[in-house]
């Protein structure tokens, strides 16, 4: 993974201003006590054992209270057989219940990444889920349980791969979910270069696993689906295959240039990030460097892992975050409009940090005062670097940076509450909120640990709205759907996705901090282009909307 | 006599063989050959004098620095090669003994080993051993000494932008500015700490004066197309990075801010062609 090495920017004065959100870890008495297996603690051979996996809110049952699924990781050794990805059901009283079994989730392997999405329309979120190996298709049969439909869907690949990346994305408006699959690179457990034995595998002078340079970059994939349960490989005639490639991590599909399309933003590790502009055709062309989303202001490639998407100014705009490695910061694309992005890391006061490995990301109004917030989930990756030199320790702490307004922001050290000093090899984390009390709440995955589960106790008085979408004739999800909410003469934009941070999916409910404004005119502009408006919605609810029967007209 | 001359012959067979060793980059070999050598030659001699100077050479070259300083230090007692206090010099950075090092960059520079100048030179040979701290503290010993030497508040000033102290750079650099007004370095380094306080009004006039200085060095373009850029002076940004690839073709920051400046003018084509040069200097088509 590469680094610019570049120093930290001057912090300058804290504000002083009060932050009403203060996280406490409450993941043990919650119920989720189960260490998350990935590779090795003290020494990782291969880098396999070192990127780790994602995690997800999904309301899988559709009560209305979002429960959890956590990816799992193995061991080299094999000392892990009975380590499994894992279904926790939300017992509606600040706990969880291990579903895993009676889901039919229980499955053990290296899983990468999990993307949401009701890919058949039955009204139940489905999951797919990267591996190292196979990926796999669980269909939600509506019942708590899950089926694997690999196979009959057209999703099994004759080749073992290292799955990254995915999202369940509408490209092409038919109303059914398709599939993008990043892949990290090519790696075979079975012929790896071997721990510390070149120029790509060593770091500050030590000898660690390999990775990612010295390897073979992989295509990515689509799939259309033909709205029967199967899906056709249109890798190459949409273009996708044929494109750039780069050592592909987090996939973010959203609309970045306002043509109601959805495009599929890829952070590549080391290498440019790959923005595909959708051509409204069933087409894609690579775009990352024409619109400034590829590299940082000066050219240069960073490491590149998480993706947060969401609209900070706020202005309408969907801007990019994407996290990177240590001796770095991470990059925040504001979005120009048109489908063009600028480098705003500095003069957004991101620059003072860089003392962390970056992972999951999230761009969520964490306070509720109107303006999207910066949280990141960090950890190291060479527990022999970390054994050497103690400025770069497997466990980090978390980084939240609170939205100033005018575009910047300010890290916060110690008022977000405890739990965001913890130190932890933290990987994807979600965000949603999983008591209903309306702020968001954050799911961490930390390496040969429990998980942590952040819960957001905010003291303050601002007001909030949450959005659930449900698609009628565009996709049940209501993936790629768009919310433009209109308060106290703020305009902010947020977008249902299937994945975002690292690997990671959110809770698919939108949620809008308002500020003092205890009403919002919403517009909902549905995958087909379909739009709806609603005034003065109040404050301080959970808004269920659904899909007007028929389409309308453009 | 004939014992004698088998010994004065074996000697110069012995020297012969390191000196071979030398010239092979054999530096181990060379280091066991020289030392044998040594134990007969006769001190005063051209043979001894070669052994000592390469002996020292050859243990800096394998990087034990340590064992290199006495043997150095010998050699530049005398008539010796340039490369031989550039080594002693060197050495003493890397084994913490800076005041040493003064004296031996003062004899490379051939400046008192007393003066500011030797200390300022030993503050840039610091810089190029990432040894910026020590490098600040020579910079001001060389100013305590004379308060007006040119390059000390510049060498401070680079240090303080290492570590992003920029407004503390930016402090230096103008007291450079005040005594050496036509070094073109400091005009350019002024200019990067206000960009990179993203004070980019600040950043244009030094960044012009160090090109009107100095028109042949690419840096100070491309920080004057990133701040115009900025200020969304498009045709200007244009201009000076088009000028800075003329200078420096194969610079990728270039290609990629010009690219970036001409897609906010509209010109994709042409924006399409810097991407693809880009691509094709990272060897990553």
């Amino acid at each position: 993974m590469v680094s610019r090495n570049v120093p930290a920017q001057p912090r300058g004065k804290p504000s002083g201003l009060p932050f009403d959100a203060k996280f406490t870890d409450i993941a043990k008495r919650a119920g989720l006590r189960e260490p998350l297996t990935y590779g090795g603690v003290e020494h990782k051979r291969y880098p396999l054992e070192a990127v780790g996996c994602g995690c997800a809110f999904v309301d899988y049952d559709n009560d209305g209270w979002i429960d959890i699924l956590l990816l799992s990781g193995s061991r080299l050794d094999g000392s892990a057989k009975d380590a499994s990805n894992r279904l926790y059901k939300n017992n509606r009283n600040g706990t969880f219940s291990d579903v895993t079994a009676q889901a039919g989730l229980l499955r053990s392997g290296w899983a990468s990444a999990v993307c949401v999405g009701d890919y058949n329309n039955d009204g139940f979120d489905d999951l797919f889920i990267t591996y190292y190996g196979q990926n796999v298709l669980y269909r939600n049969n509506g019942d708590g349980t899950f089926t694997d439909v690999t196979r009959q869907s057209g999703l099994i690949h004759p080749d073992s791969r290292w799955g990254s990346g995915c999202a369940f994305l509408d490209y092409n408006r038919d109303g059914w979910l398709d599939l993008f699959v990043a892949n990290y690179f090519d790696f075979d457990l079975r012929h790896a270069p071997e721990f510390g034995s070149s120029m790509y595998c060593a770091w500050q002078g030590v000898p660690v696993h390999c990775g990612p340079r010295g390897f073979t970059m992989l295509p990515l994939a689509l799939y259309r689906n033909n709205g029967d349960g199967t899906f056709t490989d249109v890798s190459e005639s949409s273009g996708i295959c044929t494109a750039h490639r780069g050592y592909a991590m987090t996939v973010a599909a959203a609309d970045f240039d306002n043509d109601g399309w959805p495009d599929i933003y890829v952070a590549c590790d080391s290498t440019p990030s790959l923005l595909f502009h959708n051509n409204h055709d069933g087409t894609f062309t690579e775009v990352g460097l024409e619109s400034g989303v590829a590299l940082n202001e000066d050219g240069a490639e960073q490491a590149g892992m998480g993706v947060a998407v969401g609209d900070y100014l706020p202005n309408g705009n969907l801007d990019i975050l994407k996290t990177h490695f240590t001796d770095d910061t991470s990059i925040l694309y504001r979005n120009l409009g048109g489908g063009r992005f600028e480098d705003a890391t500095y003069q957004s006061g991101l620059g003072v940090e860089t003392r962390f490995i970056s992972w999951g990301a999230g761009m969520a109004d964490l306070d509720n005062d109107g303006l999207p917030d910066l949280f990141i989930g960090t950890g190291g990756i060479y527990p022999e670097v970390a054994a050497k030199i103690p400025r770069y320790p497997m466990k980090t702490p978390r980084v939240v940076f609170r939205n100033l307004g005018d575009g910047k922001f300010e890290e916060l050290l110690a008022e977000a509450g405890p739990a965001i000093a913890e130190p932890h090899a933290s990987r994807g984390c979600a965000f949603g909120d999983f008591d209903n009390d309306g702020d968001i709440d954050i799911l961490i995955v930390n390496l040969n640990e429990p998980p942590s589960l952040l819960r957001n106790d905010n003291s303050g008085r601002n007001y909030w709205l949450k959005v659930k979408l449900i698609g009628t004739h565009s996709n049940r999800s209501a993936i790629g759907a768009r919310v433009t909410a209109r308060y106290g003469g703020r305009v902010q934009t947020q977008e249902v996705l299937s994945q975002s941070s690292f690997y990671s999916a959110n809770d698919l409910r939108l949620h809008f901090g308002l500020g003092v404004e205890t009403t919002a005119d919403l517009e909902i502009r549905w995958p087909d282009g379909a739009r709806q408006t609603l005034a003065k919605v109040k404050a301080n609810q959970i808004l269920t909307v659904r899909e007007l029967a028929a389409p309308r007209a453009n | 006599m004939w014992p004698v001359l088998f010994l004065l012959l074996e000697a110069s067979a012995q020297h012969q063989a390191a000196l071979l060793a030398y010239k092979q980059h054999k530096f181990p070999d060379a280091v066991a050959q020289f030392t044998e050598a040594l134990k007969t030659e006769q001190p005063g001699t051209a043979e001894y004098q070669e052994s000592v100077l390469l002996l020292g050479q050859s243990l800096f070259l394998e990087s034990k620095y340590a064992d290199a300083i006495p043997w150095l230090e010998k050699a530049t007692a005398g008539n010796s090669p340039p490369e031989a206090a550039y080594m002693l010099g060197n050495a003493c950075l890397l084994t913490q003994q800076s005041d040493r090092a003064v004296s031996a960059f003062a004899r490379l520079f051939q400046v008192s080993p007393n003066s500011a100048a030797a200390h300022l030179t030993t503050a840039r040979m610091m810089m190029h051993k990432d040894l910026d701290t020590e490098a600040a503290k020579q910079a001001r010993l060389a100013l305590e000494i004379d308060p007006r030497i040119p390059e000390a508040h510049f060498l401070l000033g680079e240090v303080a932008i290492y570590h992003a102290d920029f407004d503390d750079a930016i402090v230096e650099l103008k007291k450079e500015i005040a005594l050496n007004a036509g070094f073109a370095m400091a005009h350019y380094r002024l200019g990067d700490a206000y960009g990179r306080l993203e004070k980019w009004d600040e950043a244009m006039a030094p960044l012009e004066r160090s090109v009107w200085l100095n028109p042949n060095y690419s840096g100070p373009f491309i920080l004057l197309g990133k701040g115009y850029l900025r200020r969304k002076e498009l045709a200007n940004a244009e201009g000076v990075l088009r000028h800075a690839l003329l200078l420096d073709p194969q610079n990728v920051s270039a290609h990629y801010v010009l690219g970036q400046t001409l897609m906010q003018e509209d010109k994709p084509n042409e924006a399409k062609k810097e991407f693809d040069r880009w691509r094709e200097l990272k060897g990553n088509n």
